[in-house]
């Protein structure tokens, strides 16, 4: 390897997570003599382990397939990388980053929160917290871990009162049900109950009664829910559920259209967890316990449950610092990943189909794609969108309807 | 150049003046020549007349490719963004006809466009392989959209390999590279290696196939010439004239082995084990991608490399 070669992007389908990399000499690239390249490999999702490929022109024929013509500054420059790790790196974020928003790729749209306007969730969640705990400049992730160390119990409860806050919000949402909407939510509140958000059930029932939330009582009161005895067959993972869950909004730091959104923006903006205190970290916190922890230590059946729900935050703190994203090098690389993520949280791109600022959305019931225009967020929605939800096929036709035609839903 | 004669080529079965002239003698005469696709496989066949299995072979070959039922097909790989694209927007389009992230090139890739221009492509090109089973190239994405029959003109082109290939040796030097390249010839070069889809696909792929074949011991098993006519980045490229709308689709196949790596990850999963942010992204969007194909009620089918599960789905 010659000491003036470096890595390129030959080609990258950006929303997939797949791309080819070449190491070579700069001067040759865009050139006819690109073909000289020292090496060539092709890295997938979701493992972006480099499988080798023996000519560069498998990767340079890519962009007829799917994948965008190599990787640019904004000035036109081909951006060069050291290492191959910070290609990996930059596909693993840009994969995660257009999950993102009110209409991630391959994800239901959500309704975008109004800027500053907190939600009936999110006043909850903020009426819960001690504002000597929030630290607003502080790093969220050392905030949360001094209080697990030193005030646990602080921490628990603010958890438990955002995870609180995410049913009131989809509760509320609630006035166009749908059941497929129901089902979602009545699957979230079992992963809560699963996860111990709750610490017993007269916690919970006494929580969904006292709020007055049909979903709620239904599953958990209705149903007598139980996790460890009457384990229910699950619909939606609940990486999935996070995806179409609300994520209570705050005046502070900012809003959000999913509960899946804080998490995701952690692992794919360098910057994001570099401030903001408690009010950061307890939403990323709550969607790690759910999705990032491993069965096993200690149990209820031997422990307390104070125990065992501090034991599932330590779990998931581990989980997320092991993926949390480290600066791309160069630094442009590093900007332009955190711009496309933020770009993705305002919406999809605009020449991309389906609407850039989505509909509002009450459960797993749309497609990745909606087909609806976007109402004002300040106005309810539309009959008409509500009957193209119900009428979309994507989630709603089933193997015993007729089918739908092929063309665009 | 040098004339080398070869049999086949300086053979009573009618070889033309210029064939050798093409190409330089180190090349198979009677692959790279200008005579039709099936007149090159004619005299594969005459070299090898006294070879105890290659006529019979023929006959097999052809017979696996030229079925209407379950023969050649068109297939274009894609991601899984794309493919949901294609049926949200009623078209197959390229999702990166700008960038997605960081800006434009200033110019265009001297290498693409030397590529197009040479073999006459435009923006509205679109680009499939020939396959026979299988689920295409791998890592042009991982479904493979199958197009219907009757859905790819006849007057579609063909091209012999990828046809980024010329820009690699040897086929650089002798089509592309100036001086050395002679221009007069490099467009009777680029044809040779050319063919359409409806009178040269089935004979383009039989002289792909027949080499592959060990004809002195045995007769060969559709399996075997499922893989011999796509087999990695090796296929034969299809230029379609224009996209294609999702009727065109017949079905979506995937290869065992993303279908592996997903149960692997879904039986960690079931076991307690937290997998990584991007495990669980990448399995929430195959999931949407089931539930969209099996409510547009379009076959989904996972078949292997070598033809197998093609042959007994």
């Amino acid at each position: 390897m010659g000491v003036t070669s470096l890595w390129f992007i030959d080609a990258w389908a950006v929303y997939d997570g797949v791309a080819f990399a070449s190491r070579s000499a700069p001067e040759i690239r865009g050139t006819t003599r690109v073909v000289e390249a020292e090496t060539t490999v092709f890295l997938s999702v979701p493992d972006l382990e480099p499988i080798p490929v023996g000519r560069i022109t498998t990767g340079l024929r890519a962009a007829r397939a799917s994948y965008q013509d190599g990787y640019f500054d904004l000035d036109g420059t081909e951006i060069a990388f050291d290492t191959l790790e910070d290609i990996r790196q930059s596909v693993r974020r840009a994969y995660i980053a257009c999950g993102l928003g009110p209409g991630g790729a391959a994800t239901p749209p959500r309704i975008a929160p109004e800027p500053g306007a907190p939600t009936a969730g999110g006043s909850y969640f903020a009426g819960a917290l001690d504002p000597a705990d929030l630290e607003p400049d502080a790093r969220p992730l050392d905030v949360v871990r001094r209080l697990l160390d030193e005030e646990p119990e602080r921490l628990r409860r603010a958890v438990q009162a955002f995870g609180e806050g995410v049913v009131l919000d989809w509760e509320a949402a609630l006035q166009h049900r749908l059941p497929a909407t129901e089902d979602a939510l009545g699957e979230l509140y079992a992963v809560f109950a699963d996860a111990g958000i709750w610490p017993g059930v007269e916690e919970r029932e006494r929580f969904v009664n006292d709020h007055h939330l049909l979903a709620g009582m239904h599953y958990l009161t209705e149903r007598r829910y139980n996790p460890p005895l009457n384990p229910s067959p699950r619909r939606y993972s609940t990486q999935r559920l996070l995806t179409v869950a609300p994520c209570p909004s705050l005046p502070f730091p900012e809003p959000f259209s999913r509960l899946s959104d804080p998490l995701k923006l952690s692992l794919c903006d360098s910057e994001y967890l570099s401030s903001g205190g408690l009010a950061k970290g307890v939403p990323v916190l709550l969607a790690v316990m759910l999705v990032g922890v491993t069965i096993g230590g200690p149990s209820t059946f031997w422990h307390g449950v104070a125990q065992v729900f501090d034991h599932r935050m330590r779990s998931a703190i581990d989980w997320l610092e092991r993926q949390l994203p480290r600066p791309v090098v160069p630094e442009v690389a590093d900007q332009l990943l955190n711009g496309f993520a933020r770009s993705w949280l305002q919406g999809p791109p605009p020449d991309l189909p389906g609407p850039a600022s989505a509909p509002p959305s009450t459960g797993p019931s749309a497609g990745p794609f909606a087909p609806a225009p976007s109402p004002s967020t300040e106005t309810p929605p539309e009959p008409d969108w509500l009957q193209q939800v119900i009428d979309d096929p994507w989630f709603t036709v089933r193997p015993e309807d007729p089918p739908p035609t092929r063309s665009a839903p | 150049m040098d004339h080398q004669p070869h049999p086949g080529v300086d053979s009573p079965r009618g070889a033309s003046v210029r064939m050798a002239d093409l190409f330089p003698s180190g090349f198979d005469q009677t692959y790279f020549c200008d005579a039709p696709w099936s007149e090159r496989v004619k005299r594969w066949v005459a070299d090898r007349i006294d070879v105890g299995f290659s006529g019979g072979n023929e006959k097999i070959v052809r017979r696996s490719l030229e079925d209407s039922e379950t023969g050649l097909r068109v297939v274009v790989n894609i991601t899984a963004v794309s493919l949901l694209v294609v049926f949200a927007t009623n078209q197959y389009l390229n999702l990166y006809d700008r960038p997605r992230i960081g800006g434009k090139a200033p110019e265009p890739s001297e290498a693409r466009e030397r590529v197009d221009k040479t073999l006459k492509l435009g923006q509205t090109t679109y680009f499939g392989a020939v396959a026979l089973g299988g689920t295409g190239v791998r890592y042009y994405g991982e479904y493979c959209m199958v197009l219907n029959l009757d859905q790819v003109a006849d007057t579609t082109r063909l091209f012999d390999r990828d046809s980024f290939d010329i820009l690699e040796e040897p086929l650089f030097d002798l089509i592309l590279n100036e001086p050395s390249a002679d221009p007069s010839m490099t467009s009777q070069r680029i044809d040779a290696l050319r063919g359409v889809w409806g009178p040269d696909r089935v004979d383009m792929a039989v002289r792909r196939v027949l080499p592959e074949l060990g004809h002195d011991t045995r007769l060969v098993t559709s399996g075997t010439i499922s893989d011999a006519v796509l087999r990695d980045q090796e296929f034969i490229e299809v230029h379609l004239d224009g996209s294609f709308e999702p009727n065109a689709i017949e079905e979506v196949r995937e290869s065992p082995d993303e279908t592996a790596i997903e149960m692997s990850l879904r039986g960690r999963a079931d076991r307690g084990i937290a997998l990584t942010q991007t495990e669980q992204e990448w399995l929430v969007r195959r999931e949407i991608v089931v539930e969209l194909l099996a409510a547009l009620r379009i076959p989904h089918r996972i078949v292997t490399l070598h033809g197998r599960g093609y042959q007994w789905a």
